[in-house]
């Protein structure tokens, strides 16, 4: 029972107070390259999620049982790139050859998902802290969740600004991360949650 | 099991990625688009800050 | 053949652009992932942008090394194999050498094999141009990087702490620290501070970077308006001038 507390409690912590984008920046550059249309922003959040988790999920025994037996752990970096831009591409594969409205939705940020931070660094903070199978799910996990509720709100948030009236140097990527900065301060106040 | 065992299958599993990273990107740029794919300009106005150098739009304009 | 005069010039253009003209953070907005993570404190920027531009002059000598063997369609994943593994050798020194920046960069020294700079450049210049002008590039670039990621963790580190700290993370250099806005006399009692904890927040991170992004476009806006005024009354008067004649 107290495992399942954990593992809760470790989605629930990487979802908001160690939030992947505003409190470990992982995931910036697709953040701030997010439009205002908040279907779009769902949809790479979730395609971002799904490969996330994929690929924690094959990372974490890749680098336990493989590499580290062999005495090779220093390859991690370059083999968790390979399993991430292969699943990547072949998930793009899949999905151009399968739905075309899935491509209509999400297929021009696939490629965008192979340099996103977020991916390569849950992986790799994964290992590097020496985290359980279990842990790095629930870490892979609430990556994924805060990833995907950050992306939506600032996309919400987007549509305000486009209409408000703001000085015209601030326009556009200034003001968004000022946004982001003020969406930062509100998430800090999470971190009052727990021991 | 003794090292060079596990030496030996790592680097037959790296080898298999290795080869399914190369073959992934290449058949990823072969496949064509699906019909009714190609109209999707509009909603891309963020292009211009986009850092995305993977992006199969941005080597179009190129 | 291009004469020596064109020849030195493009190598000219290709540095400068990476430092202002096209300055890969301030401009192009890449690499935003470690520009605001590692800027908490000014010595751990330095060390990252010196590393960052080792991985960058290292991956662009050998892709523009090996531009003329590599098949155009496994270019990428090509150029991502060999920044993984100029990635993994900066690593490994890092951690051997300079220990305590390897344990305060954590996972971003990792995460320059993505990083959005190192990849553009390496598509964008490294595949077209000669050896000696991807290297300028990268020194460009490189340079360009470092100082804007030092000029927001100086900000940070000044707003956030009060202090400029040196010597924790480059252990060769004796610890000692700058009092700007806070000082703390021999006993560790605080003689004044005037730090904004928010700063070393990595709130504080997004504001200061979303401000000097604004006073660049604002000072740019500002030059842009200036220049058009000055064409219109170029235009204007050769207007006139015609009209006399």
């Amino acid at each position: 029972m107290s495992y399942l507390i954990a593992f809760l409690l470790a989605i629930v912590s990487g979802m908001l107070m160690d939030n992947v984008l505003l409190s470990r920046f992982y995931g910036l550059c697709s953040f701030i390259g997010v439009g205002n249309k908040l279907k779009s922003a769902f949809s790479m959040g979730i395609a971002v999620s799904f490969v996330i988790i994929l690929a924690s999920l094959i990372c974490w025994p890749l680098y336990n049982f493989v590499l580290v037996p062999a005495g090779l752990p220093f390859l991690d970096t370059l083999a968790y790139i390979l399993v991430i831009a292969s699943l990547v591409q072949v998930v793009g594969l899949f999905i151009k050859k399968k739905s075309p409205s899935l491509y209509r939705s999400l297929g021009i940020y696939l490629p965008l998902i192979t340099t996103n931070c977020a991916v390569l660094g849950v992986a790799q903070a994964n290992t590097d802290q020496g985290l359980s199978f279990i842990l790095s799910m629930a870490n892979a996990l609430g990556t994924s969740a805060g990833f995907l509720l950050v992306i939506c709100l600032f996309a919400c948030i987007r549509v305000r600004l486009e209409s408000a009236s703001t000085p015209k140097a601030l326009k556009g990527i200034p003001l968004a991360l000022l946004t982001a900065g003020i969406m930062a301060i509100a998430f800090m106040g999470f971190m009052g949650i727990g021991q | 099991m003794e090292k060079w065992v596990y030496i030996l299958i790592s680097v037959v599993i790296l080898t298999f990625f290795l080869v399914v990273f190369f073959w992934s990107f290449v058949a990823y740029k072969k496949t064509p688009l699906p019909k009714g794919c190609e109209d999707l300009d509009k909603e891309m106005k963020s292009c211009a800050t986009c850092g995305e150098v993977l992006c199969p739009r941005k080597k179009k304009e190129d | 053949m291009k004469s020596d005069a064109i020849r030195r010039s493009e190598a000219k253009e290709s540095f400068l652009s990476g430092i202002i003209k096209e300055n890969p953070l301030f401009v192009s907005v890449l690499g935003v992932c470690p520009a605001l993570a590692v800027t908490r404190t000014f010595e751990a920027a330095l060390g990252m942008g010196f590393l960052f531009m080792f991985v960058l002059i290292c991956s662009n000598v050998l892709i523009s090394l090996l531009k003329k063997i590599i098949p155009e369609e496994v270019e990428t994943p090509a150029y991502i194999v060999i920044i993984a593994s100029f990635v993994t050798i900066t690593k490994m020194l890092t951690n051997a050498f300079l220990p305590e920046l390897y344990d305060s960069l954590g996972v971003f020294l990792s995460l320059l094999v993505v990083n959005c700079i190192v990849l553009g450049r390496a598509e964008a210049f490294a595949n077209k141009n000669t050896v000696l002008n991807s290297f300028l590039d990268a020194v460009g670039n490189g340079i360009g990087y470092t100082i804007a990621i030092c000029a927001i963790a100086l900000l940070r580190e000044i707003l956030g702490t009060g202090m400029l700290s040196f010597g924790k993370v480059f252990t060769f250099i004796p610890e000692f620290s700058l009092p700007i806005l806070k000082a703390v006399d021999a006993s560790g009692d605080i003689i004044y501070d005037y730090s904004l904890f928010i700063f070393s927040n990595p709130a504080g991170g997004f504001l200061v970077f979303g401000a000097i992004l604004g006073i660049i476009a604002a000072v740019s806006n500002h030059k842009k308006t200036k220049t058009a005024a000055k064409k219109r009354a170029e235009v204007a008067a050769n207007k006139a001038m015609e009209v006399k004649a």
